[in-house]
């Protein structure tokens, strides 16, 4: 509305400019033709002037009484008498003489009357100005009517022009309103033209899409990352349980052996318990790494030819302490003849123990699991089935999650970090095969089936592994002579303890110099060495042993020990010479195997006398 | 056919003159009129100031009225002198006003000539002879007819405005 008020004043202006001219125009018109009139009227009437006709001066002047806009004519001799006239009624010629202009209400105009140079009068018309005003008049009700129709006419198009244009940005400006009050993003302008405001609500509405879309999006991960977070928070709780609890039965029974003095009985049972104790913690380590190297996917396998079927049943035998102490009743279908497949044997191990230990642990006392290992097609089937808690429908697809357990209170009731079957799967996806689980519900069992390539060669070497090379015997190390270099005493009595035991010449030196020393006093079969140490590292100690060993010609099977369990270290200490390396913690059997094997590869010569060395586990 | 009606003023005019006749006196300033109102061909002057001659044939019948009407006019430019001319000889007149019955035939003669001349007279006989103007009195007043061929012929052109108050125009 108020867009119309400079409008309307320049039409105002327009209108008064216009008549203006007009009024100025017409009144300028009105003069020259009552001057026109005046020529006419002096010429006509001239003779009849002179010669004093006053009929013909009547017959004249009667010509004019048809114009309207004349008030007067008044036709004065030479000596300005009154000759003739023609007045309208109340008009005189009295005063018109003198006059000669304009008023308000006439134009006077006075013309001599001429004739061969002579001035026989003066004839004066008034012309009166009615008409012009009348023009005026009806110029002004035809601007003003303009105006008001004009008026009229630009309200009604603002009108319409609201309902076009104003009233879509109204309604998208009500639904912005609405959405930053109520934060509703699911609200939509409505697109009712098709011009740009309609262009504008479509885009909009776009935009709230998206804004929608992006909601979702972050909702849904804000739930994830809670979710995660919890399982963090859950899994860090599993390990640190997972940890504590090994280390309090070995620091009690440590805290028992130092204060308290007792029979060889005892000291056995707390022996015992230490071992088993710091194996179960050593696993959880182990666990976590792999768990590790699965994350970054690093978790590597080195493949050879191995024995399924054997690896299989020495994880039944690993377990079965386990299964009896449970008054579990196990079943075996597991064939004894080789089933060779191409992987990594001792993680194939790992994956037959994870699985029956995982049996074994979710089956209460006097339940039963089968383990069955047969070929179906290309492949060799493992199978471990439970009578156990079972799996939950829900819960089944997420079993192999890393992280992930059916609840907390699981792990509590049943301890473990629940990583096992992660690892399984991801062990099992390196060897080319797959595994499932399935379960007919909670409290009815579940059942774990691991499918495997087998190795389709014709004919196969004896395959190396772990069960077939350490059979029963107590001395597998007699007559090897073995330097052993650790900056870390402890470590280094426990190394000597260990193999000693084994009926190795053990030799044991603090650094990398005595090492040397030691060396060219007297040369080892095998060397074990640390790498970080203060001085002189493992690298550069073994860099001068084979220094050494190339003038003597002996040739030293070199084992690095080390706590850097990665792809990384492994591979520097191969590329340092390197014949094996054994990670710390280690295992007395693994490092006893890793000896005689290591032995056995570098001194062929010596291998014969090797072999078949009897190695038994409980006599380490 | 006009009647002529003499104004109030002009009686009073004619009133505090000693002679001549009111007749004459409204005869002089027709005269005057007369010339107003024709135009004589550029030829028939000198120069374009020269004068306009008016001739009296005879005896003067307005008895020096007229030279006292025409005193300090122009007509056109040109100056009015009153000039008296003997019976046949119009010779450098423009203007010949014969008075009364007093044409002779050799002023008969002289009318019928083709010389750029306007003869005024106020016989019948000089009418016929081709006068341009007839000044006669008609029921008492003075009128005059006109005799538009005998001026075409002469070179001389009446206005319009005169022919619509003569009495008669052939």
């Amino acid at each position: 509305m108020l867009g119309l008020v400079p409008a309307l004043c320049t039409l105002v202006v327009v209108i008064v400019a216009s008549v203006t001219v007009t009024s100025f125009t017409a009144r300028r018109n009105t003069t020259r033709d009552i001057d026109a009139q005046a020529a006419i009227v002096g010429e006509s009437i001239s003779a009849a002037l002179a010669f004093r006709d006053e009929d013909s001066a009547r017959t004249t002047l009667r010509q004019l009484e048809a114009r309207p806009n004349i008030d007067a004519v008044c036709v004065f001799d030479a000596g300005g008498g009154l000759f003739a006239s023609y007045v309208l009624p109340g008009r005189t010629c009295g005063s018109t003489l003198a006059e000669n202009g304009l008023t308000a209400k006439e134009v006077v105009v006075a013309r001599p009357v001429n004739a061969g140079g002579r001035q026989l009068g003066t004839v004066v018309i008034a012309g009166n100005l009615s008409l012009f005003y009348q023009w005026i008049r009806i110029q002004a009700f035809i601007f003003i009517g303009a105006l008001i129709a004009g008026t009229a006419l630009a309200l009604a198009l603002t009108q319409l022009m609201q309902r076009a244009i104003s009233k879509p940005v109204l309604d998208l400006a009500t639904t912005a309103d609405h959405l930053t009050t109520r934060r509703d993003y699911s609200l939509r302008a409505m697109k009712t033209t098709d011009d740009e405001v309609g262009r504008l609500a479509q885009s909009f509405n776009a935009m709230l899409d998206e804004i929608e879309h992006q909601n979702d999006a972050l909702t849904v991960e804000i739930a994830e990352r809670k979710r995660a977070e919890y399982l963090k928070d859950q899994f860090l709780a599993a390990v640190s349980h997972e940890l504590r609890t090994p280390l309090n039965a070995i620091l009690g029974w440590l805290q028992i052996l130092k204060t308290t003095e007792g029979g060889p009985e005892r000291l056995a049972r707390a022996l015992e318990s230490i071992e088993r104790n710091a194996r179960s913690q050593t696993r959880v380590i182990e666990d976590l790494l792999d768990v590790s190297r699965m994350t970054t996917g690093k978790l590597q396998v080195r493949m050879s030819v191995v024995d399924l079927c054997a690896i299989v049943t020495s994880a039944i035998e690993s377990a079965r302490p386990m299964i009896t102490a449970k008054f579990i009743h196990l079943e075996l279908d597991v064939p004894q003849e080789p089933c060779l497949i191409s992987g990594d044997g001792d993680r194939l191990q790992q994956v037959a123990s994870n699985l029956l230990s995982n049996a074994v642990k979710f089956t209460p006392a006097d339940g039963s699991v089968t383990v069955a290992l047969s070929t179906v097609g290309p492949d060799y089937v493992l199978s471990v089935s439970d009578t156990g808690v079972g799996i939950s429908r829900e819960f089944l697809p997420f079993v192999f999650d890393r992280f992930r357990q059916a609840d907390g209170s699981m792990t509590r009731q049943y301890g473990g970090l629940g990583l096992g079957l992660a690892i399984v799967k991801e062990v099992t996806a390196l060897h080319n095969g797959t595994v499932t689980a399935k379960s007919p519900g909670e409290g009815h069992g579940s059942t774990f089936t691991v499918r495997l390539p087998q190795l389709m060669v014709a004919s196969q070497p004896a395959p190396f592994g772990p069960a077939t090379t350490l059979r029963a015997g107590a001395q597998p190390l007699s007559g090897i002579r073995i330097l052993v270099v650790d900056d870390d005493v402890d470590g280094l009595e426990i190394v000597k303890t260990v193999l000693s035991a084994s009926g190795a010449d053990v030799r044991t030196v603090p650094s990398g110099r005595e090492a040397i020393a030691a060396w060219t006093d007297r040369p080892s079969d095998a060397l074990l060495c640390d790498l970080a140490m203060p001085d002189m590292d493992g690298f550069q100690v073994l860099s001068l042993v084979r220094d050494l060993d190339a003038g003597s010609g002996h040739r030293t099977a070199a084992i690095a020990l080390t706590a850097f369990a990665t792809d990384e270290y492994r591979e520097r200490c191969r590329s340092a010479g390197f014949d094996a390396q054994v990670g710390k913690p280690f295992d007395t059997y693994e490092l006893t195997v890793a000896i005689l094997a290591t032995l056995a590869r570098v001194q062929p010569g010596r291998s014969q006398a090797l072999v078949g060395r009897p190695v038994n586990e409980e006599a380490l | 056919m006009r009647a002529i009606v003499l104004t109030a003023l002009y009686a009073v005019s004619l009133a505090v003159s000693p002679r001549p006749s009111l007749e004459y006196e409204v005869k002089a300033a027709f005269v005057l009129n007369f010339i107003t109102f024709t135009e004589w061909p550029a030829t028939a002057f000198e120069s374009p100031a020269s004068p306009l001659r008016i001739c009296l044939v005879g005896p003067d019948p307005f008895d020096g009225l007229l030279a006292t009407t025409v005193q300090g006019e122009s007509v056109a430019g040109h100056a009015l002198v009153i000039e008296h001319a003997e019976h046949g000889s119009f010779r450098g007149c423009h203007v010949v006003f014969v008075p009364g019955a007093t044409a002779t035939a050799s002023d008969l003669e002289q009318v019928a000539s083709i010389a750029p001349v306007l003869t005024i007279g106020e016989s019948d006989n000089l009418w016929r002879a081709g006068a341009a103007i007839r000044l006669t009195l008609d029921g008492g007043k003075v009128r005059f007819d006109i005799n538009q061929h005998a001026a075409a012929v002469r070179g001389l052109r009446f206005s319009p405005r005169l022919l619509t108050v003569a009495r008669q125009v052939k």
